[in-house]
């Protein structure tokens, strides 16, 4: 009697799984199916005036510099680097994590992330291995580590992400999505998790 | 009299040797013939060095500012003497570690101080070890863009920055490539989409975007970096794909043997020196020692299905060495 009341058990934990799995199946497929457009919108449009106000920023800094095009010296490109990235430092002294990742602006991100590795799970997977977090610590309006190599931004996420203008860029470390000023190799911002 | 008979002893040394040299094997996908070499291959530059081709030299991940860097250099100034290639291309790891003032002098420009003497143009792309910022380093011939082209002779070359391919980029290429009107069409970026290295491998979610636009627009040959080795792969929709990854790092036995694999060398460092003679594509691999470590020639897809209408699969007429490569006298690690 036990016997069977264990196997009916078995059984019975046996169906809420599969209930379970296939209720995880389901949550997987809602970002792309079930998507609130009206959320996604307003969070797009936060983003974008958040990477509006830092591009702002970002040209003041560099107002009376010189843009370099094309020089012989490493030395000219380092030092403007380096001014540019103080002058942005300062501008940004009280900058903190979420100033533009807000947590509506995060969460539209994670599912765009979703959606991109539903297209391309393999794909995306395998691109995400280089990804493995490392030693470098990463703070906002702080250099990104030029010790370690960058890695690839998988094309699938990349084109699930909104567009950005060319001086910035999205960058991954772990779990942890990264906007990034390339001119001055600073981190804008980030946003925590949102890469499985 | 005399004459017929020389010319005849001539003509059977001439075939006896490249009997040697070519050893018919099965064919893959593309590849007309394929040899196996015993270890050491000839020392001097045997390109065809036609008048009027289209010659340059490849380096790959090279910045490291080791002495096997100054070393390759050095026989890169060796080849450049007989071969006389115009510019290298550069895929990408252009600068390992910092970037200071510095780092552009030791990792770059001493090594090829004699190639830059002599006023052979260098042109780059991003690796991920590079500082988006080399784009405005006038000797990476880059005019502050991670992408670009530029045509040489009969050759457009796509410059492409593989760690960021996003949408624009994209574009771009589709509509660079849509109004190319060069008879060879090579895209070169950091990120290998075939490769049989261990460490990285091929990138396959870069392959589903890049490969699609490389086969609609005809891009004849392809070549990335970041595994730090070297790899001929066998011709995949009738591309030629190339890695060349140690130039300065080395992976030494990197290499998975594959079936895509059609020539690999992982126990040195290497450069290549190309030559594009109207239809055909000459290359040659080099070691740090001088040892020719692959070479062949790659027909224009055009010329090699021998006329309209037939399908146009590139042939590769090619010597190289076994899946490890050659033995080198030293075998430095980095």
């Amino acid at each position: 009697m036990n016997h069977h009341r264990s196997l009916s058990g078995y059984a019975a934990t046996l169906l809420m799984l599969l209930a379970l799995a296939m209720l995880g199946a389901g949550c997987k497929k809602a970002p792309v199916e079930g998507r609130d457009i009206e959320n996604d919108a307003r969070a797009l449009q936060q983003f974008n005036k958040g990477v509006e106000a830092y591009v702002t920023l970002h040209s003041r800094a560099e107002k009376d510099m010189p843009h370099i095009k094309a020089t012989n010296s490493g030395a000219a490109i380092v030092k403007r680097q380096n001014t540019l990235a103080a002058r942005v430092q300062k501008a940004r002294s009280k900058a903190k994590e979420g100033d533009v990742f807000t947590p509506e602006v995060s969460a539209y991100f994670r599912r765009q992330v979703d959606a991109a590795i539903l297209g391309n799970r393999d794909g995306v997977e395998e691109a995400l291995k280089a990804a493995a977090p490392g030693q470098q610590k990463i703070t906002v309006n702080q250099p990104y580590p030029e010790d370690g190599p960058h890695v690839m931004m998988p094309p699938t996420i990349l084109l699930h992400l909104p567009r950005l203008p060319e001086l910035m860029q999205y960058d991954i470390l772990g779990h942890d999505l990264i906007l990034r000023d390339v001119e001055c190799n600073l981190v804008v911002d980030v946003t925590r998790n949102v890469i499985p | 009299m005399r004459r017929p008979i020389f010319t005849a002893i001539l003509l059977g040394a001439g075939m006896a040797l490249a009997a040697a040299l070519f050893v018919i094997c099965p064919a893959a996908a593309g590849i007309e013939a394929q040899a196996v070499r015993p270890n050491g291959g000839p020392q001097a530059t045997t390109l065809p060095l036609k008048p009027n081709s289209v010659r340059f030299a490849v380096i790959g991940d090279s910045g490291t500012g080791s002495p096997v860097q100054y070393e390759l250099g050095q026989e890169m100034q060796k080849v450049h003497q007989t071969s006389d290639f115009g510019f290298v291309i550069m895929l990408g790891d252009n600068l390992y570690g910092g970037h200071s003032a510095g780092d552009f002098e030791s990792k770059f420009e001493r090594p090829y101080k004699p190639l830059l003497d002599e006023g052979v143009q260098f042109y780059a792309t991003l690796g991920n070890h590079d500082n988006a910022n080399e784009t405005s380093y006038a000797r990476f011939n880059m005019n502050g863009k991670r992408y670009y082209t530029f045509t040489r002779g009969n050759v457009e070359f796509f410059v492409l920055d593989s760690n960021y391919m996003n949408g624009p980029q994209l574009e771009w290429l589709r509509d660079e490539l849509q109004k190319s009107t060069t008879e060879w069409k090579i895209a070169y970026f950091h990120h290998p989409i075939y490769s049989g290295g261990k460490r990285h491998g091929a990138d396959t979610d870069l392959r589903a975007v890049l490969e699609p636009l490389f086969k609609k627009y005809k891009v004849n040959v392809v070549l990335s970096g970041h595994d730090h080795v070297y790899e001929r792969i066998v011709p995949q929709s009738n591309i030629v794909y190339f890695v060349l990854g140690n130039s300065g790092q080395l992976r030494s036995g990197g290499l998975e043997k594959e079936a895509e694999e059609a020539a690999g060398f992982d126990t040195d460092r290497c450069f290549m020196v190309m030559e594009v003679a109207g239809s055909e594509l000459y290359f040659q691999t080099i070691s740090r020692t001088g040892t020719i470590v692959d070479s062949g020639v790659v027909k224009h897809q055009s010329e090699a299905a021998g006329g309209a209408g037939a399908p146009a699969e590139p042939a590769v007429k090619a010597a190289n060495n076994n899946h490890q490569g050659v033995t080198s006298p030293k075998q430095p690690q980095q």
